[in-house]
């Protein structure tokens, strides 16, 4: 009988610590060791690279990449976008503090006020808006893409440091956690399943990635062409994968999962335009 | 007898003929045609609420949106028959996919 009310109560903690209870630094925590019992030998610092932690030879064609990269002028675009002043005479860095420096890791944050999350691009476009310009679409690689790809270099180095407070915050952040471990598509998996449960193994040709460190390192240009994918681009793609038409870029359930997602990769250091397969 | 063989020729090739002209009609009476039958509309007008469901909801499959798209395509054609096929397919899947909102979350957390 003792037995059996040790075990009831055991458990009850399992269950406690998988359900809707737990605090977003138990479910970081609880992600994070998933990753470390599969894969004790591999340093969480070095989950930023990804799928290249698996893979010796990748990590090689990325640093190689990485020194010169080929895709450096795409980020000048950006650089020269950021820093164009607006119609009021006033430039993207009036509107964030430190110029924009060390900003990019403190979103998505919660704006209590709206009731909403609030990603950097939405920043950004809040930023055109006050000052008279029209916003950039989400999904436009050209124009918020390229903007990113060099104002996210500005954050380089920080640390990723998602809050969740208070009633409306976490509520959101349930949301893109549900959307993160919910089956979807006719292939019927979760961002989840992939990327914790199956994490490194291969898929077609590709290792899967850890999904702590996966939210630090956007926009990446992507495969022998560089191709501009914001973070949110990635999300589509993936669940295109499993056969799901894409929700929004942009959208509330997207930016949701951000959060969540991004929360996962709190305290690892950001690195943007990084290259990726 | 010339005469006979004659009459023959012609009446039997005019029953092909006819037969041609016949067929004909009947084809050209299903592409213009009539609209398509209520059990068709119906099941189109199903699958297309079913989709948008799933879609507003961010559970539509790409399998499911695309025979939805086949249903349209086969009933701009009048083609009952393919439009019932893929529209109840495209309704399946999209209820399929509604289901998955219901699945055990999946994963560690
Ligand atoms: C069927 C498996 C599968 C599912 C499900 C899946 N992905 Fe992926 N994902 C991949 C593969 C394969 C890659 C490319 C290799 C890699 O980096 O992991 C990838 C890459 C990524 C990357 C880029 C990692 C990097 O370092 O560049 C992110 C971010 C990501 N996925 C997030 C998600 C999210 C969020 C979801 C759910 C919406 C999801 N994935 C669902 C297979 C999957």
């Amino acid at each position: 009988m003792k037995k059996l009310i040790w075990f009831l109560s055991g458990l009850g903690c399992l269950v406690a610590a998988g359900g809707a209870q737990a605090s977003p630094e138990d479910d970081r925590r609880s992600v994070v060791q998933a990753v470390q019992e599969k894969y004790p030998n591999i340093k969480v610092e070095d989950y930023v690279y990804g799928a290249l932690a698996f893979s010796p030879d990748a990590k090689a064609q990325y640093d190689a990449v990485m020194t010169f990269p080929p895709y450096e002028a795409e980020i000048d675009k950006g650089a020269r976008m950021w820093n164009t002043p607006f119609k009021s005479g006033k430039r993207y860095a009036d509107c964030f503090p430190r110029a924009g420096k060390d900003v990019a890791g403190n979103y998505p944050m919660f704006d209590n006020a709206a009731k909403k999350v609030v990603t950097f691009e939405m920043a950004i476009n809040r930023c055109r808006t006050d000052n008279g310009e029209a916003p950039y679409k989400h999904s436009d690689m050209n124009t918020m893409g390229l903007l990113t790809a060099y104002a996210r270099t500005l954050s380089d180095g920080m640390k990723m440091n998602i809050k969740v407070e208070g009633k409306d915050a976490l509520a959101a952040y349930e949301a893109g956690k549900r959307l993160f471990h919910q089956r979807r598509g006719q292939l019927n998996f979760s961002c989840a399943g992939c990327h914790i449960n199956y994490v490194g193994s291969v898929l077609r040709t590709e290792y899967l990635s850890m999904a702590p460190g996966q939210a630090t390192h956007w926009p990446a240009f992507r495969g022998g062409d560089y191709t501009l994918f914001t973070l949110q681009r990635r999300y589509a793609a993936c669940h295109q994968m499993v056969r799901l038409v894409p929700l929004e870029i942009g959208g509330e359930e997207y930016n949701n999962l951000e959060y969540y997602h991004s929360y996962l990769s709190n305290g690892l250091p950001l690195k943007a335009s990084v290259f990726r397969k | 007898m010339k005469l006979v063989k004659g009459v023959a020729r012609v009446l039997g090739g005019g029953i092909v003929l006819l037969g041609i002209v016949g067929s004909g009609a009947q084809a050209a009476g299903d592409e213009a045609g009539a609209a398509l039958t209520p059990e068709a509309s119906w099941a189109l007008s199903n699958a297309e609420a079913a989709v948008a469901l799933a879609q507003s909801n961010g559970v539509l499959w790409t399998t499911a949106a695309a025979a939805l798209a086949q249903a349209q395509e086969a009933a701009k054609k009048q083609d009952s028959v393919a439009v019932i096929a893929h529209a109840a397919t495209a309704s399946e899947q999209a209820s399929l996919g509604m289901g998955q909102l219901a699945y055990p979350l999946m994963g560690r957390y």
